[in-house]
Order: C-alpha cells, then sequence, then structure tokens
C-alpha cells in the first residue's frame, strides 16, 4: 500500500517543486525576501535603543541621549525596513532581467517605476507618503515589478524599440531603445492607477491586500500554520527540501515580521505569529518536523549503525538542521517514520504558534541567525517562555519518537543479526574499477 | 581543484564538505593544498560555478536537477548526486571517490 502511494507522490509531487523551483518569477520573488534579510534586521535592532530607557531609568546620560537622538537612531529603520517594498521591486527586476537575460539596469528601473506608481500617495502638503512603500506596499511591489519585467520583454520580442542607423554609437542607439519600452510600461501601470483611484475610489495596494486578505489573513490562524508545517515536513519526507513553499510564504512571514516591529516602535503588541524567526525557531526546531527525539533513542540504541547516525546527527540537529538524520535513518521514504515526522512533526512544530495564539508566548520582532536551539527561540521574541516552548517541543519528540524508533530499531537489529545488513556500496562496480585505477588510499 | 558542495541553504553540505576536507587531510596521496572546497546554498550557484572542477549536489535538492545542468553544462563541470545513506552518514571518503569517479568519466568522455 505505502509503495503505492509513494509512486502516487513521486509522480505528481516531485514534478510540481521541480516546476516551482524552475519556475524563474517565483524564484526572483524568493531571492527577494531572502535579499530582505538585512533590511529586517537592522529594523528589529532600532528598537533596541528606545528600550533602554525602560530598563535603566531615564535619569541618566545615555538614556537622555538615546532619548533626545530618538529621530536618528530611528534612520535606518526609515529608509530601511520601512521602505523595504521600494527594494523588492528593484531586486525582484534585477533578478528577473538576469533570468530572460534583459538590459538589467533598464529593468531594474521599469520595476521601480512601475511599483511607485502604483504605490505612491501624496500628503495633504504635496509631500510622497510612507504608508504603502512599507510592508503594506509588498504585494503590490511584486506584482508591478513582475509585470513590468514581463512587458519589458513582450516589448523587445514585438520589436517596439527605435532602430538607429549604423553609424550612431552603441550607447546613444541603446538610450533610444527604451523610449517606446518606457512609454508602454509607463502607460500601462498610469491607466491602472487611474482606474483604481478614478473608477474604483482606491489606491491600488489596497485592492492587493483585499483580494489577498484571505490568503495572508490565513496564515493568522493557527490551524493554517500547522496545516502548513505537516505540508513541509511531507515534502521533506519525500526527499524534497520543503524551501520550494518560501515564494509563498516568504512575502507574508517577511510582511507580518515587518508589521510586528512596527507595532512595537509605536507602541503597541506585536500580533502575527508567523514570522520567519519562530519558523526557524520553533516550526523547525531541531530541524524540519522536530526530529530530536530520533537522534536522542538512536543515540541510545543497541544498534550500532543506528547510534553512529545519531552521533552524526546529534551537533547539527543542535542547530537547527537535521539533514543527516532524515537521509541517515533514514526519515525520507521510510514508512514507519511517516506518523511521527509527517504529522507528530507538524503539531509539535507549531505548538508555540498556538501559544503565541492565546497569548503565552509573545511574537517575534526578530529574525536570528543559526544560533543554537533555545538561544534561537528566546531571540525571536525575547520572551522567555520561548525556552518553556521549545522545552515542551523537546520532551514531546522524545515521547513521540520512542514507540516507533522501537519498532525500526527492532528490525534493523534483526536484519544485522541475519547479516543481511550487506555493504551495499553506493558506488556500483563498474566504477569501483575506474576507482583502482585511481589508486586512492581511503 | 575545486570541489563545489550544493543544498538548499549551504549548511548541511559544510558537514560534508568538513568530512571530505578530512578524508583529504589524511590521505597520503592527495595533496591538501592542491584542493578547495565550498559548500553553498543552490541559489547561488551561477555565480560560483566559473573557476569550479566538482560539483556534489544534495539529495534534498536532487529535484533540481533540471534546473542545475544548463547551470554547469557550458563549464563541462562533472557533478555527483549524492544517495541519501551516504548523505546521511555524512561519509565524505565514499563522494570524494564519487567525484573523482565522475571526473574520470568526464575526461574519458571527451
Amino acid at each position: 500500500m505505502f509503495s503505492a502511494f509513494e509512486n502516487f507522490m513521486n509522480k505528481y509531487l516531485t514534478p510540481i517543486a521541480n516546476k516551482m523551483d524552475k519556475e524563474v518569477h517565483l524564484s526572483a520573488v524568493k531571492k527577494a525576501m531572502v535579499a530582505m534579510t538585512p533590511l529586517l534586521i537592522i529594523g528589529s535592532f532600532c528598537l533596541i535603543p528606545e528600550a533602554i530607557p525602560n530598563m535603566i531609568g531615564e535619569n541618566n546620560i545615555v538614556s537622555q541621549w538615546i532619548l533626545n537622538n530618538l529621530d536618528t537612531i530611528y534612520i535606518p529603520y526609515n529608509v530601511g525596513m520601512a521602505l523595504m517594498s521600494l527594494y523588492v521591486s528593484a531586486i525582484i527586476g534585477y533578478h528577473l532581467a538576469n533570468s530572460h537575460k534583459l538590459d538589467v539596469p533598464g529593468c531594474v528601473s521599469m520595476a521601480i517605476i512601475a511599483y511607485l506608481m502604483m504605490a505612491v500617495e501624496y500628503t495633504e502638503d504635496g509631500g510622497i507618503s510612507r504608508t504603502y512603500l512599507g510592508p503594506k506596499g509588498l504585494f503590490v511591489a511584486i506584482f508591478a515589478s513582475l509585470v513590468a519585467v514581463e512587458l519589458y520583454r513582450w516589448c523587445k520580442k514585438k520589436n517596439f524599440t527605435i532602430k538607429m542607423p549604423e553609424s550612431v554609437p552603441d550607447f546613444v542607439s541603446r538610450s533610444f531603445e527604451m523610449i517606446p519600452i518606457s512609454v508602454i510600461v509607463i502607460g500601462f501601470f498610469l491607466i491602472i492607477r487611474i482606474i483604481c483611484i478614478n473608477g474604483l475610489h482606491t489606491m491600488p495596494p489596497l485592492i492587493f491586500t483585499n483580494i489577498l486578505a484571505p490568503l495572508v489573513g490565513s496564515m493568522d490562524n493557527p490551524f493554517a500554520v500547522t496545516f502548513l508545517q505537516m505540508l513541509r515536513c511531507l515534502l521533506f519526507f519525500f526527499g524534497i527540501h520543503p524551501s520550494v513553499l518560501s515564494p509563498v510564504t516568504s512575502p507574508i512571514s517577511t510582511q507580518f515580521l515587518a508589521e510586528n516591529i512596527a507595532a512595537v516602535q509605536a507602541g503597541k503588541e506585536a500580533m502575527h505569529f508567523f514570522c520567519p524567526g519562530p519558523e526557524s525557531a520553533f516550526g523547525n526546531f531541531t530541524g524540519t518536523g522536530v526530529t530530536f527525539g530520533l537522534v536522542f533513542w538512536c543515540l541510545l540504541s543497541k544498534s550500532k549503525a543506528q547510534k553512529q547516525i545519531g552521533r552524526v546527527a546529534l551537533i547539527p540537529a543542535l542547530f537547527g538542521i537535521n539533514e543527516p538524520i532524515l537521509f541517515g535513518a533514514p526519515i525520507v521514504l521510510n514508512p514507519i517514520f511517516f506518523i511521527p515526522y509527517v504529522i507528530c512533526g507538524g503539531i509539535i512544530g507549531t505548538i508555540p504558534y498556538w501559544m503565541m495564539h492565546f497569548g503565552w508566548l509573545s511574537c517575534s520582532i526578530f529574525t536570528p541567525p543559526y544560533v543554537g536551539v533555545f538561544l534561537e527561540g528566546y531571540l525571536t521574541n525575547l520572551d522567555p517562555m520561548s525556552i518553556v516552548a521549545n522545552a515542551i517541543q523537546l520532551v514531546l519528540s522524545i515521547l513521540v519518537w520512542y514507540p516507533f524508533f522501537k519498532i525500526y530499531e527492532k528490525r534493523e537489529l534483526e536484519q544485522e543479526a541475519m547479516n543481511m545488513a550487506e555493504s551495499n556500496s553506493a558506488i556500483s562496480e563498474e566504477d569501483a574499477k575506474l576507482l583502482d585505477d585511481l589508486d586512492l588510499d581511503f | 581543484m575545486k570541489i563545489l558542495l550544493c543544498c538548499a541553504g549551504g549548511f548541511s553540505t559544510t558537514m560534508l564538505m568538513d568530512s571530505m576536507k578530512r578524508v583529504v587531510k589524511n590521505s597520503k596521496k592527495l595533496d591538501e593544498n592542491t584542493f578547495t572546497f565550498k559548500a553553498i546554498p543552490v541559489d547561488l550557484l551561477q555565480s560560483e560555478v566559473e573557476d569550479t572542477d566538482a560539483l556534489v549536489i544534495g539529495p534534498q535538492i536532487a529535484h533540481k536537477l533540471d534546473a542545475i545542468k544548463p547551470i554547469i553544462e557550458p563549464y563541462h563541470i562533472p557533478y555527483v548526486i549524492v544517495d541519501k545513506d551516504t548523505y546521511g552518514k555524512m561519509d565524505g571518503a565514499t563522494v570524494m571517490k564519487m567525484v573523482f569517479i565522475a571526473q574520470k568519466k568526464a575526461q574519458m568522455n571527451k
């Protein structure tokens, strides 16, 4: 029965994952989200100085200096994270232009202008409002920059360019090439803007917010996050790295983190729990699917092979990396481990999200690097409760894996006893002959 | 000889890389100084591919081979997809052997 299931999944899941990874638009979005990391980290850092006067009191030199210079301290935040959609549109333009082998500077400027045409709003005194240049404009930035580059590509394909005589220097004729393309791209987005503002009486980013509200809002629901976590485990169960999902999930989690930081900066409480930091520190605590339990039981195993795998997997697991145990035990495509990995892994991974949902745990305001389990969780929200949350996960993981591991260990030991575990080398006999020629000493 | 290792984030291949480095170091026949290793996320492959002599691909991104091939083919770089068992054991010696075999095959096909 399992092999039928496996065949079915391999037939459909792998090609979909492959398509998603090869898809240039999704890949550009994913890369742009990764590129936002420094902006978000600096945005989080900017929250620290303001907290200091609360901790050490206001009547000392340090606190006074901080309070007097808050505007300056917030500059990196105001020009970075608060304008993040602008950066996103430029980076998407860059990557998509590279994938399509188009003129990169031309595409980048088209992507930015297209996005700004959608998102710029004027304040009453004639200044440009920042409202939709930050996290709120993220989806419109993704849309506008992708469409702008595609329009650029289409114009090139249809040859809507002004051809100069041969004698005109190359850089001069290139600048003429851009004119019809710019007119088409800018005209297109101007028309959208006019329709939105005069016809629908709303700003374009708000239309996106409304259309995507069910999808984005659903990630504020812990059930959806639990389901997503199971989906991640399911992908990894079939040996596919769950990062194929990030073009869809990372714009949402990045936006949520930015909104959390903005909320804390405004003196409010962070409300979104689906953020990149917790994803790594709680959802993937000791690795996707919270596999520490298996590592633990492997270490105590009577089987020599299992013990060895446990040893190899222990240190990386403490830093949230579990490929050794996934491929070593193996969990991947191992029917015995389907339930603890996909079902229980998804549930245990999302317990802290439920705690955030019920207000027992603070939401994330920072995305720490892989600093090691427990500390990573604490750094995401600076809430000591996160250590408790991680500890609960740890204990549950060890308990859940025990019965499944025992079944597996028994089978492995039987095989070892029967000497069935013949050394099936990863290198074929034919290749082994080549190896003899090479005369290696290991 | 520059050996490039790719996985999704570049983390787990770093472990494999360390194991391969140890193998080279402990081998009397191989000169440590003639080998360079680098572990990267597969998304950065394009920018690192140029002076690479062999590419090692982790099993969790094996489904990406269709996207990887066009990047390495212009440079005729031999590649190895590590099988799940070897990867789980972080068995650098076997991977080094695979790399040498792939390289030798590439030379024979020239």
